[in-house]
């Protein structure tokens, strides 16, 4: 479990300093924010409080992030781009229908949990097989990060052997939710 | 470049993925009977666990190799504080050693690299091998946040190697209790109850691998109301499992039962035994003759009754076999039952006193008769 747990804490600190150093006015820095970024990723891994890092202490709240968000904090971080690119949109778009099937369904009142299928994946690995080769038609960059998650998944870099973990969290989820549904549902207000 | 790589990712993932597991009845291990010798008669006897602080609560027994008694519970200034630990207690040549702290938030904390602020639930068991382990849960908040973790002994208690964190939910990881032993599976994986509190209140069978960690599966529990903390045993001249549940929410109600049929693979609701339940938990037993026993509050006024329930026919019928506890002051509570039948066919019942310690009561089959 060594190996699992350096690694859920190496994705905390990796959230945290990537999306400090992915606001705004610090996003403007470029290439000069890596190694401050660097340092508060480090800074973040060192024991403070009871032996506890203040990674550590963000993993004890959110878990273990899954690949899918780390893969975007990572590549958000390393290359900026506003607007977003057309495959992390495809790719939010796949985040999106996903967890509302997997957290509406698991969280709710019903008899039916979809994170059970994440066990024995088969039929999971086949609507993202048909998934992705549909959408990445035009956008074959989107199936770089597929690929990522299920390779992490096939080396067991997590210490969850259920393919839902490596594929989405909250985080992610939520972000996906914000940027297609919300975000477009305010402009459509402000405008109209 | 793209689609070759997804595609090998594919192959790979789908070649990693652990296959549909067989059967959960070919796979059981029962218990070992007892030695053949009848077991000592007219035993009803009550004493106490060593006393580790102003509370303790939700106690855990099970047998180790050599016939010894191992109790683990979690004690501290109240239930949710973070001075809350797990103690470990055996019992040999009828006397229950000094307790002894194996599990705390802090330890925990730093075998896990995590923050945890509470622990709490010990749910003990003596694997195939003779390692005993322990799962229990903790929380950075409430216990409807809490998750697993599991510690295993290779030399009855002595010991506990680090302790590791199983993943059981999409959310965060939240919201995944322990409170029952699991039954053992072939191969050394578990079979462990264990309930879901943080939007819905349901019971779930997770299929952990012989490292007591990994998680191999899950199957939610069916319920058209809330029932948590499942208590789960074979039934294999049937080919099922049956699995009683406490009622959760705060509207009194029944026990729940959900039955797991291997010719369907799937567990399925059944009616409901008529014992009321006062949001306790309960503890199921099979003894080696069959018979089922079930230890409750069966009323819905509180839990100042503690009792023992006999079925003969599988949990189909239910009767009173002995009362256990019961006070005039129905703000009185010995709850949180756990058994277990020993290898000499006694029945040992340990459950929470007044909030105050651990009871230990020590019952012969033969005085269990169920009421007319």
């Amino acid at each position: 479990m060594i190996f699992q747990d350096c690694w859920g804490l190496f994705g905390s600190a990796a959230l945290v300093s990537a999306a400090v150093f992915s606001l705004p006015w610090l996003k403007r820095w470029n290439s000069r924010r890596y190694w401050p970024a660097g340092l508060l990723f480090v800074a973040l891994l060192l024991p403070l409080i009871h032996g506890l890092s203040l990674a550590g202490f963000l993993r004890g709240v959110i878990g273990d992030l899954s690949i899918t968000t780390l893969v975007l904090v990572l590549t958000s971080f390393f290359f900026p781009s506003e607007p977003l690119s057309e495959p992390v949109r495809r790719l939010l778009i796949l985040v999106l229908a996903g967890g509302l099937v997997l957290y509406t369904f698991s969280l709710g009142p019903f008899q039916i949990d979809p994170y059970e299928w994440g066990y024995q994946p088969r039929v999971m690995l086949l609507v993202l097989a048909v998934a992705g080769f549909l959408s990445a038609r035009r956008h074959p960059t989107l199936l770089y990060y597929l690929a990522v998650p299920l390779l992490a998944y096939f080396l067991r870099m997590s210490a969850s052997v259920n393919l839902w973990d490596y594929l989405i969290d909250p985080l992610v989820f939520g972000y996906a939710f914000c940027v297609l549904l919300i975000v477009p549902a305010l402009r459509l207000r402000k405008t109209s | 470049m793209p689609f070759f790589l997804f595609a090998l990712a594919l192959l790979l993932a789908a070649y990693s993925a652990y296959p549909t597991p067989p059967p959960l009845s070919s796979r059981l291990v029962l218990n070992p009977a007892n030695d053949g010798n009848a077991p000592p008669a007219n035993v009803n006897t009550r004493s106490f666990l060593p006393k580790t602080g102003l509370s303790s609560h939700a106690a855990s027994i099970t047998e180790l190799a050599g016939g010894t008694i191992a109790c683990a519970w979690f004690s501290g200034s109240r239930e949710g504080a973070p001075d809350a630990a797990v103690y470990l207690s055996l019992y040999r040549s009828g006397q229950w050693s000094t307790p002894r702290q194996i599990a705390t938030p802090r330890q925990t904390q730093n075998d896990t690299l995590r923050f945890v602020r509470i622990v709490g639930n010990p749910v003990l068991s003596a694997d195939t091998k003779g390692s005993l382990r322990l799962w229990y849960v903790t929380s950075i908040g409430g216990w409807s946040a809490s998750a697993i973790n599991h510690m295993v002994s290779i030399d009855n208690g002595e010991t506990w190697s680090k302790a590791g964190r199983l993943v059981t939910a999409p959310f965060f990881n939240m919201s995944t209790l322990v409170r029952m032993p699991p039954l053992l599976l072939a191969g050394g994986q578990f079979l462990l109850p264990t309930y879901h509190e943080l939007a819905t209140h349901h019971g779930e069978a997770t299929r952990l691998a012989s490292d007591g960690i990994t998680v191999l599966g899950k199957n939610r529990l069916p319920s058209d109301r809330p029932l948590l903390q499942p208590s789960i045993v074979s039934l294999p001249e049937k080919g099922e499992l049956l699995a009683l549940l406490r009622k959760g929410g705060r509207a009194p109600g029944l026990i729940g039962a959900d039955v797991f049929l291997d010719s369907e693979s799937k567990w399925t609701a059944r009616n409901p035994p008529p014992i009321p339940n006062p949001n306790s938990s309960i503890a199921l037993l099979r003894l080696n003759d069959g018979r089922l026993l079930l230890a409750c509050n069966p009323s819905a006024a509180g839990r100042y009754m503690l009792c023992l329930w006999m079925s003969v026919d599988g949990g189909s019928t239910w009767r009173e076999a002995l009362q256990v506890e019961k006070s005039e002051n129905t703000g009185d509570e010995f709850s949180y039952p756990a058994l277990l039948q020993d290898r000499e066919g006694l029945i040992h019942l340990v459950y929470t006193w007044k909030r105050e310690k651990i009871a230990h009561r020590i019952i012969s089959p033969d005085i269990l008769q169920p009421a007319g």
